[in-house]
Parts: C-alpha cells; sequence; structure tokens
C-alpha cells in the first residue's frame, strides 16, 4: 500500500509539472510587446473636395518611409488615408498600414492638427497576424516626422 | 501510519486538483495563443468596380474606387457570398490603392483593410468578423485572375 501511494504521489507530482510548464507558455505567448517606428512624412498630400478650402470631407494621403527607432535606419514604409472630420476642431479619421519588414499592422483611429493621439490596432500580417492593441502617434519636428509606438497586445 | 499516508495522498489529490483548476482558466487563452487557422477560398467577380475622380483630373491621388460584387466558390462555379468596399488611389506612379471592404459568406462575414495593386498581388490583413467569423485575425491573399476581371481571396482566418 506505501508503495502504491509512494508512485501514486510521483505521478501526481509530473502531472503537477506538466501544468505548471503548460502555464508557464501560456503566459509567454500572450506576452505584450511595443514596436517603436519613426515615420518621415515626405509624400502627405491634402485633397481639397466638397467645399473649396479645408472642409469635411477632404481627403489626406500618403506613403511614407518609416525608420527604427533611433531614426537611422529604414524599417519600411506605410500607406494610408484620413478624411478631414472637423476642420474647427483639427480633427482627421484615418486608416492606415504599416509595414516593418515583410511584416504589417493595420491601424484606424484619429489624427489631430495640434495634439497626439492614439489609435486602435485592427490586425497584421507575418509576425503580428494577431495584433490588437493601440499606436500612440506622436509629432516630431513640428509635424515633419511621427513617432509610431505600436503597444501589441 | 496508513491514516497519515491516506490523509498525505488525499493532501497530494487536492493540491493536484488545484493544479487542474489553474490549468483549465489558462485554457482559454492558450486556445487564443494556439487559435485555430481556417482557410477560406472564393474568387470575386469585379464587375461594378466604379473609379471616382476626386481632385485633379484623370488618375491621381485622393481618386475612389467602389465596389459590391458577387463571389464564388474555389471552383468559381457557385455563388457563395458577395462584398463591398471602396480604395483610395495613393500612389498613381505606384500603382497602389488602400482598401477596405467586407466580404460576406454564408453564417458570417470578413473584413480586411490594406494595399491594392493595378499590376501586382497583394496580402492585406484581417481586420474582424462576424458570425461564425466573428474574433477572426490573420490575413488575406488578393490574387488578380482573367486580367484582372476576377479576384481570388484566400482568407488564412485565425481564431
Amino acid at each position: 500500500m506505501k508503495k502504491a501511494l509512494s508512485v501514486a504521489f510521483a505521478a501526481l507530482l509530473v502531472v503537477l509539472a506538466l501544468s505548471l510548464i503548460a502555464q508557464a507558455r501560456t503566459r509567454h505567448a500572450t506576452r505584450a510587446s511595443t514596436v517603436t517606428v519613426v515615420e518621415h512624412a515626405t509624400t502627405d498630400k491634402v485633397i481639397d473636395t466638397g467645399k473649396k478650402g479645408d472642409s469635411t470631407g477632404d481627403l489626406l494621403t500618403w506613403h511614407n518611409k518609416v525608420y527604427d527607432a533611433t531614426d537611422t535606419s529604414v524599417a519600411g514604409s506605410d500607406q494610408g488615408e484620413c478624411v478631414r472630420i472637423s476642420p474647427k476642431q483639427g480633427t482627421w479619421e484615418c486608416t492606415w498600414i504599416t509595414w516593418i519588414g515583410s511584416d504589417s499592422i493595420t491601424v484606424e483611429g484619429p489624427f489631430y492638427d495640434t495634439k497626439d493621439g492614439t489609435l486602435a490596432i485592427t490586425g497584421g500580417t507575418g509576425a503580428y497576424k494577431d495584433a490588437t492593441g493601440e499606436m500612440d502617434l506622436v509629432s516630431k519636428n513640428g509635424g515633419a516626422e511621427y513617432d509610431f509606438v505600436f503597444k501589441i497586445s | 501510519m496508513k491514516r497519515t499516508s491516506l490523509i498525505f495522498a488525499a493532501a497530494v489529490a487536492l493540491v493536484t486538483a488545484a493544479a487542474f483548476v489553474a490549468q483549465a482558466r489558462t485554457a482559454h487563452p492558450r486556445t487564443a495563443g494556439g487559435r485555430t487557422v481556417t482557410t477560406v477560398h472564393v474568387i470575386e467577380h469585379a464587375t461594378t468596380d466604379t473609379t471616382v475622380d476626386v481632385g485633379s483630373s484623370g488618375d491621381s491621388t485622393g481618386d475612389i474606387l467602389t465596389f459590391s460584387n458577387d463571389v464564388f466558390d474555389e471552383t468559381n462555379t457557385t455563388k457563395v457570398g458577395h462584398d463591398q468596399g471602396e480604395c483610395t488611389r495613393i500612389n498613381v506612379v505606384d500603382g497602389s490603392w488602400e482598401c477596405h471592404w467586407i466580404t460576406f459568406l454564408k453564417g458570417g462575414a470578413i473584413t480586411v483593410e490594406g494595399p491594392f495593386y493595378d499590376t501586382e498581388n497583394s496580402v492585406l490583413p484581417i481586420t474582424g468578423g462576424r458570425g461564425k467569423f466573428k474574433d477572426a485575425s490573420g490575413s488575406m491573399k488578393l490574387s488578380a485572375l482573367a486580367s484582372g476581371t476576377e479576384y481570388d481571396f484566400v482568407f488564412t482566418v485565425r481564431q
């Protein structure tokens, strides 16, 4: 009986150990990450639609290069569009895709003339195929460059 | 001694049971991390594509392309749904558009956002879904067929 209990105890310890390993792997798989790139806004173009001049419905398009977090090496590119929502409030609603290497992340959300914003991550491909989370958009150098801080969860 | 062994065994069983409960609680996120992957292949017949000339006259940045087309099964014989969406012209020289659309299929729908090119194929992220495709992520490969009158949509759906 004592021997049988010892064997059962050992078996239970193995099960417990395997359970804890599985739990640790899950924690690793769901770990969040942050990816920062710097966009050089060299191609931004406003298309005047509807009322002449800055008005609701105008379009903003771009296809720019993005650099690594140190702003020294090209890390990829982006392309996207915004629709003017309110000139008075300085608001746009935007969607764009950012390629980092051969992988990509899409976002949707607000862009403001005079303040920074946060957009929702809507998807991705490659390494970011299950991406959710948010992206902080931070203006630099008077709007000539933008930090894209992807906080991927 | 026998009683002591039984108590010890009961304690070990309790610890093990607690470990199983903990594992069960993490089973859902683990399942989400190791998502089920489903491939959905349909063929769009691009019969309604319309370009709206915006801004400068002719093909120019900001033009809009809209569509609402039927989609067929992978053998291209049976209609299995439809789609609708829009693209904005990004760069005429590169032949690039930025698009988002929804594809309605039996039991659900899938949304995508990303690039479409005049002369090359592309991959778009899946941005969501509904019905049987609720919580979808992953990507969709877009390939031109029949000189651009039809398109392969190959969704790699992760749920």
